[in-house]
């Protein structure tokens, strides 16, 4: 049941109403047959996966309150770790890992048959799994206090605007929201509606881009230079407006329901460092990979060796949550090392000022430096782009080899389309962009409002494709 | 007394006048209402099958003298059958082969123009309606003719389950069936396409004027990619192209459905790529045969002997392939239709 489906209109449509008028009790059960409902139109057979996840979880972290044992505290968060992942690692990652290691051994001179089995990859899997060992680490650590009710718990896993591809939230934002009465307000009424609604072009938008995607990276040895460069192009707006667009209606649903998720995305495409990339994309993800292994591997603390290795190895890890590819591995690696590098110069920057006392007024040569390390940064992620959206290895360098090496015409007409898509992505975003904040139109005057929900609305009608296309990140 | 389940305090304070609603109300009515339910926006944006339609109508109640065969189906037919070398062979009045195939022409389109022109259609022996193996898959789409002139029922009963929600949404919000004529609108910002013709009369053939010919090994990808990519089986042209078979038996006319030859590679890559097509498309044309339709299936240029010369591209026939073509025809029509074929075959 995707959010831009007749289906998912549907539902929502029944069980809002409800939603409305049930008292707490009544509101929170309901809203978690609903959650369960929704991931069972999936596949109906994953639910006793979401179930299991979620009563582990919530028995340890019920003993985890009353235990005092430090050792057992510590074997207690081992057993939710291990069960979590190794769910994960079994649906996502076993028919990966064995053909891996089955390519290992035959480069070693070893014919393996090792037993291979379909695995269906569950649906937000790496979502709700992320979600529920945030809890038990949290508890564990202190820093969140145990959920004494089991339905308040299977709805903070479960809870259908967030379950399938996030935004991961932290146990402090979401679960005393979920623990307490709910007051829905029409402003957050209103503001939900026009997150949906703007989630909604994005989505369209980024659905239309596909056909571009798709011609560059599914034959790229049969494309020319200009093609690729326009599918890679596509590709960085494509995830951006799919990923967002998701975003923006998970948000909105909530907010109408009058639980706040937190913003996945600010912008950026216009970050001017691969660490401002990373504050400003998925930052969910970024923050939960930053909380619960960047700063247990060390953090910022220890050597500078130490520090890029902590970098390296949550990038790479990263990478691999995206999906059981070694493409990913590599665009994760890439992020790595980019993020390195800038530390980097940011050491050598900081000794180069070191000396002097106050810095000086911007000049023309900072303005041209802030241009270039937008683009440089941009670069970045639009090579990276490729071994993420590439289906192996030798086409994402097929897609790099075939830019690289320019060849075919030059057929700048070819572009229009994009640059017609670019353009209405952004009038999306530029007002918000320019206000510096996601929901700026909310304090508009209310014609300048009704004029931009028109274009909105028109928008989605005039470029949504003749079949909706599930989100990107819900194979994740 | 209220049930302790239903709590009034959930929503806070009094909605407020939604005057930012109002005005994009007022802008969507105003779309719905003066572009998208208008005559002269469909015309003036619609430089597409929607208006390919409307003009093959006006072009069929002007032209003289009335039809003996009727040529519908989509650019493949259109291109492969010359009016004037069909009506030499069968040594019929010129003008009197009305060729009405248009680009991307579906079962509906041919339906549509047979029903607004009937009284003049009806007038033809022989009705040759080609079809084509894009119009056996559900995943190929609905056009702007669909848009334009299904009816509701139709928009509910003749097409593919996939395709129904969307046309019946535009049943009702017509802004949505408007969807390709929108974007024209905004690309041209507001300027009117330029004037589409359409013409009954001998001597213009579309094909050569404005395109020229490209080796047909060198897009056998493309437009596999194209016509395949969404393939899923379909029965909602089939079922249109029956209704039109129908009309036209109905009316006297023998109903003869073919499939145009196409080049090997084409065939071959399509197959490899879509292996359920080909069983699918037999059983429609097998379908087709049992309701007592006379069906060729010349989709194998290799087994026709066709040089691949012949074709302008990998799924249009050329210049060289026209006689060739007509040649088949009028086989065709001798088995089939003939009384329409009895000068030719006395020869």
């Amino acid at each position: 049941m995707l959010f831009n489906t007749w289906q998912f209109a549907l539902f929502f449509l029944a069980v809002y109403p409800l939603y409305l008028i049930a008292a707490f009790r009544i509101q929170t059960i309901g809203l978690l047959a609903a959650s369960w409902f929704f991931y069972a139109c999936w596949d109906w057979r994953f639910l006793f996966l979401l179930l299991t996840s979620t009563t582990v979880d919530y028995y340890i972290g019920k003993r985890l309150a009353v235990c005092e044992d430090a050792g057992q505290r510590r074997r207690l968060v081992t057993v939710s770790i291990a069960t979590n992942l190794t769910f994960l690692g079994f649906f996502k990652y076993y028919n990966f890992f064995t053909d891996s290691a089955v390519g290992l051994l035959r480069l070693m001179g070893i014919e393996a048959h090792p037993w291979l089995l379909h695995v269906v990859l569950p649906v937000g899997i790496s979502f709700y799994t992320f979600q529920a060992m945030a809890y038990t680490i949290d508890v564990y650590r202190d820093r969140s206090k145990t959920c004494s009710d089991f339905v308040t718990f299977a709805l903070y896993v479960a809870y259908f605007p967030h379950l399938v591809a996030g935004p991961i939230q932290r146990t402090d934002d979401l679960l005393p929201q979920l623990a307490r009465p709910r007051k829905v307000s029409w402003d957050q009424i209103g503001s939900g509606a026009v997150l949906v609604l703007v989630g909604l072009a994005r989505k369209a938008l980024a659905d239309r881009l596909a056909p571009y995607v798709d011609l560059a990276f599914n034959a790229p040895l049969e494309q020319s230079s200009l093609i690729l460069v326009r599918g890679v192009v596509a590709f960085a707006l494509q995830i951006y407006g799919d990923f967002a667009g998701y975003t923006d209606i998970a948000r909105g649903i909530s907010r109408m329901m009058g639980i706040e998720l937190i913003q996945n995305f600010r912008w950026p495409y216009l970050s001017r460092n691969v660490q401002e990339f990373w504050q400003r994309w998925h930052i969910s993800l970024s923050r939960w990979l930053r909380d619960y292994l960047y700063i247990p591997l060390g953090g910022n603390r220890g050597s500078r060796a130490m520090i890029f290795r902590n970098l390296m190895i949550t990038m790479l890890l990263g990478g691999l949550w995206h999906g059981a590819s070694w493409n990913f591995v590599v665009w994760g690696g890439i992020h790595g090392v980019a993020l390195v590098v800038h530390r980097v110069w940011l050491y050598l920057l900081q000794q180069r000022r070191a000396g002097r006392e106050q810095p000086e007024p911007p000049d023309r040569a900072d303005r041209l430096a802030f241009v270039a390390s937008w683009a440089l940064t941009l670069a970045v992620v639009l090579v990276t782009g490729v071994f993420f959206r590439a289906h192996t290895f030798a086409d994402a360098m097929a897609v790099l080899s075939g830019i690289v090496h320019w060849h075919g015409p030059l057929a700048v007409k070819r572009l229009g389309g994009l640059a017609g898509l670019l353009v209405a992505l952004a009038l999306i975003d530029g007002p918000q962009v320019r206000a510096g904040e996601h929901e700026a139109c909310r304090r508009w005057p209310w014609v300048l409002q009704g004029l931009y929900y028109a274009f909105l609305v028109l928008l989605i009608v005039m470029v949504r494709p003749s079949s909706n296309a599930p989100f990107l990140y819900f194979q994740f | 007394m209220r049930p302790s389940c239903i709590s009034s305090s959930n929503l806070e304070g009094r909605p407020p006048l939604p005057k930012a609603l109002l005005v994009t109300l007022a802008i969507l009515l105003a779309v719905e209402f003066g572009l998208a339910r208008q005559d002269w926006f469909w015309n003036g944006y619609g430089n597409m099958a929607g208006n390919a339609v409307r003009l093959r109508i006006d072009a069929i109640n002007e032209a003289t003298p009335g039809p003996a065969i009727v040529v519908m189906g989509s650019s493949r037919i259109r291109d492969a059958v010359l009016p004037e070398a069909l009506e030499a062979r069968l040594r019929l009045p010129a003008g009197s082969v009305y060729n009405l195939a248009m680009g991307g022409g579906t079962p509906f389109a041919g339906l549509t123009i047979y029903r607004a022109a009937r009284p003049k259609l009806r007038q033809a022996r022989l009705l040759v309606y080609g079809l084509d193996d894009f119009d056996v898959s559900a995943g190929y789409g609905v056009d702007a003719t669909d848009r334009r002139y299904a009816t509701l029922a139709e928009r509910l009963r003749d097409y593919d389950p996939p395709q129904r929600p969307s046309l019946v949404t535009g049943w009702f919000y017509r802004t949505a069936d408007v969807q390709n004529l929108l974007q024209h609108f905004a690309a041209r910002l507001g300027r009117p396409d330029p004037r589409m013709s359409f013409s009954l009369l001998p001597g213009r053939r579309v094909r050569e004027q404005n395109d020229p010919p490209i080796d047909p090994r060198s897009d056998v990808s493309q437009m596999v990619g194209e016509f395949y990519r969404d393939w899923a089986p379909g029965f909602g042209r089939l079922r249109q192209l029956e209704r039109l078979a129908y009309l036209a038996r109905a009316d006297g006319l023998t109903v003869m459905v073919v499939s145009v030859p196409l080049y090997g590679g084409y065939r071959r890559l399509a197959n490899e790529r879509c292996p359920e097509a080909e069983p699918q498309f037999r059983s429609c044309l097998q379908r087709l045969r049992d309701d007592g339709l006379p069906v060729y299936d010349w989709r194998d240029d290799e087994a026709l002997g066709w040089p691949i010369t012949a074709f302008h591209d990998s799924t249009h026939v050329g210049v060289d392939g026209v006689p060739l073509m007509t040649d088949l025809l009028v086989d065709a029509i001798a088995r089939s239709c003939p009384a329409l074929a009895g000068t030719e075959a006395a020869e």
